[in-house]
């Protein structure tokens, strides 16, 4: 067997043909030398004879040559090996890119790890950040009108407290501010769920009759408190946590009317909460805080309060030191000792958080742009070694456009195919 | 005009009809083209590969050939083409026999 392809290259010496263009013509010449060799051999011909009638095809080539050197640099023809399209903007060229992009990312697989780690390294550390700050931060409360709603405490200046609590009488004082569209008030403790499988600690509230109210918010089965069961003695009623009604009662609605244990105190299920009372505390059980104003138990008691429309928060700290500053004292030095305090809802647990979170934001797009640099210095470097490839590209005919076309196309599985994180 | 040239310049004038009208029924690789060529004109007609190849890819520059893999195919252009030519073909041959008495056989 000769090596027909080397006899016409060698046989079309002086023309210089571009690579794809080259190799169709000396394949099919010399599937032509090929064909007509066979041919020879078939008749009967000798080896030797057989070569010869085949040389004689290709004895003169001057026309040939002359012929090829005239033809275009641009060849029409769609390169052999995979599209079949001339290189616009379709989707068969995107493919192909594709296709041509992933090779070459198997063929540098340094490379292509070293650039997809620094971008994974950058965009992983961003969307953690962000999932948190989105968390604490973007994402509104699942109240209504949650603006205007502010968190109530007390501080005692003397004694340099803040967040003392707030007491029974202040609770029922307060309520005279007439910046405020409604406060309720609350407290939290740990109690034991007995009856039924097993006892098990709970989060449990104290709520004034009206919280869900001022939230907005209306129970998803059964009913809210009373203004009567909400008084000392008043029946000892509870709503249970959307939550918790779906885990242990398994969303069942007979629930209704059904006994609860609380530390061993008997209350009849009345109502369950919406999902979105997550406060205070995403508390598991609800109960009417039933307060004496008349009692003195101290300061114990958080606040929320929804300030009028139009009402700016210094506004209502300016009308609700007012009116604690009238109110009598019920015990000796109260107003002299303690002060009320308006902080909007979210800072109340959000506001020490603000600057650490700043400084994660910028360490996170620091990250992130020097990763984008090195990613870019690596490409550079690639690029001037890919300069002779490019140039090639433009002498078969390439234009501009298809080339950044494909280049894009190289670069985008490097980034669409990263890892989720 | 030696006969040497006189031949060669009818072939010249000819080649692409010939080549065209091989191309009317279906598609067919250069080789095959040839051996048509010779076989057809019972041998009065060779062409080499060196001569045979600058007239397709003349064609095709001209679109009136289209290489499809290995074949070559007449496009529209080409069969417009070949219908021209041989109508021309035929006057020529008719003037020729009115002017000197030989039969087209």
């Amino acid at each position: 067997m000769h090596n027909w392809q080397q006899l016409v290259r060698e046989r079309l010496r002086g023309v210089n043909l571009e690579g794809a263009r080259e190799a169709q013509v000396v394949e099919e010449l010399a599937q032509y030398l090929e064909d007509a060799y066979d041919e020879c051999r078939a008749r009967g011909a000798s080896a030797d004879e057989a070569l010869q009638r085949a040389l004689t095809e290709l004895a003169d080539t001057r026309r040939l040559v002359r012929q090829l050197r005239k033809q275009e640099p641009a060849w029409q023809d769609p390169p052999p090996v995979l599209s079949r399209n001339r290189g616009g903007m379709s989707v068969f060229t995107l493919l192909y890119d594709f296709k041509m992009a992933f090779r070459s990312l198997r063929n540098r697989p340094g490379f292509s790890l070293m650039v997809i780690g620094m971008l994974a390294l950058g965009i992983a550390a961003n969307a953690a950040i962000f999932s948190i700050l989105d968390g604490f931060f973007l994402r509104p409360l699942p109240f209504r009108d949650p603006g205007r709603l502010v968190d109530l405490d007390e501080i005692a200046p003397k004694w340099n407290l803040q967040f003392v609590g707030i007491s029974n009488a202040d609770s029922v004082g307060w309520r005279a501010a007439a910046a405020f569209e409604g406060m309720a008030f609350y407290r939290t403790s740990d109690v034991t769920l007995t009856g039924g499988e097993s006892a098990q600690r709970v989060r449990a509230a104290q709520v004034t009759h009206d919280l869900l109210a001022l939230l907005g918010l209306q129970p998803a089965l059964g009913r809210g408190f009373s203004p009567e069961e909400d008084k000392p003695g008043g029946a000892p009623v509870a709503m249970i946590s959307y939550g918790f009604w779906r885990r242990v009662y398994g969303g069942d609605p007979s629930v209704l009317g059904q006994t609860i244990q609380l530390s061993n105190n008997p209350f009849t299920v009345i109502g369950v909460l919406p999902a979105e009372a997550v406060i205070p505390d995403r508390a598991d059980v609800w109960r009417p805080l039933q307060l004496d104003p008349n009692r003195n138990n101290g300061w114990y008691l958080r606040g929320i309060g929804r300030l009028n429309r139009g009402v700016s928060i210094d506004q209502a700290r300016a009308d609700l030191l007012r009116v604690h500053k009238l109110m009598p004292d019920s015990n000796a030095n109260h107003a002299a000792a303690t002060s009320p305090r308006v902080d909007p809802f979210g800072e109340r647990f959000l506001g020490d958080y603000r600057p650490v979170a700043n400084v994660l934001i910028s360490a996170v797009v620091v990250v992130l742009l020097i990763a984008c640099v090195n990613v870019a210095a690596l490409m550079m470097v690639r690029g001037a070694a890919r300069a002779r490839e490019m140039a090639i590209r433009t002498a078969i005919g390439a234009s501009r456009v298809r080339i950044v076309q494909q280049l894009i196309a190289e670069n985008v599985p490097r980034r669409g195919g990263l890892p989720e994180s | 005009m030696g006969l040497q040239s006189t031949d060669r310049e009818l072939k010249k004038g000819s080649a692409e009809l010939l080549i065209l009208s091989l191309l009317e029924d279906r598609a067919r690789h250069g080789y095959e083209i040839a051996k048509l060529i010779d076989v057809r004109s019972h041998g009065a007609l060779r062409f080499q590969a060196a001569s045979l190849y600058p007239l397709l890819y003349r064609l095709e520059e001209r679109r009136l050939i289209q290489r499809r893999r290995r074949h070559y195919r007449l496009t529209v252009e080409g069969r417009k083409v070949l219908a021209e030519q041989r109508k021309g073909w035929q006057k020529f041959v008719q003037a020729i026999h009115s002017i000197t008495g030989i039969e087209y056989a």
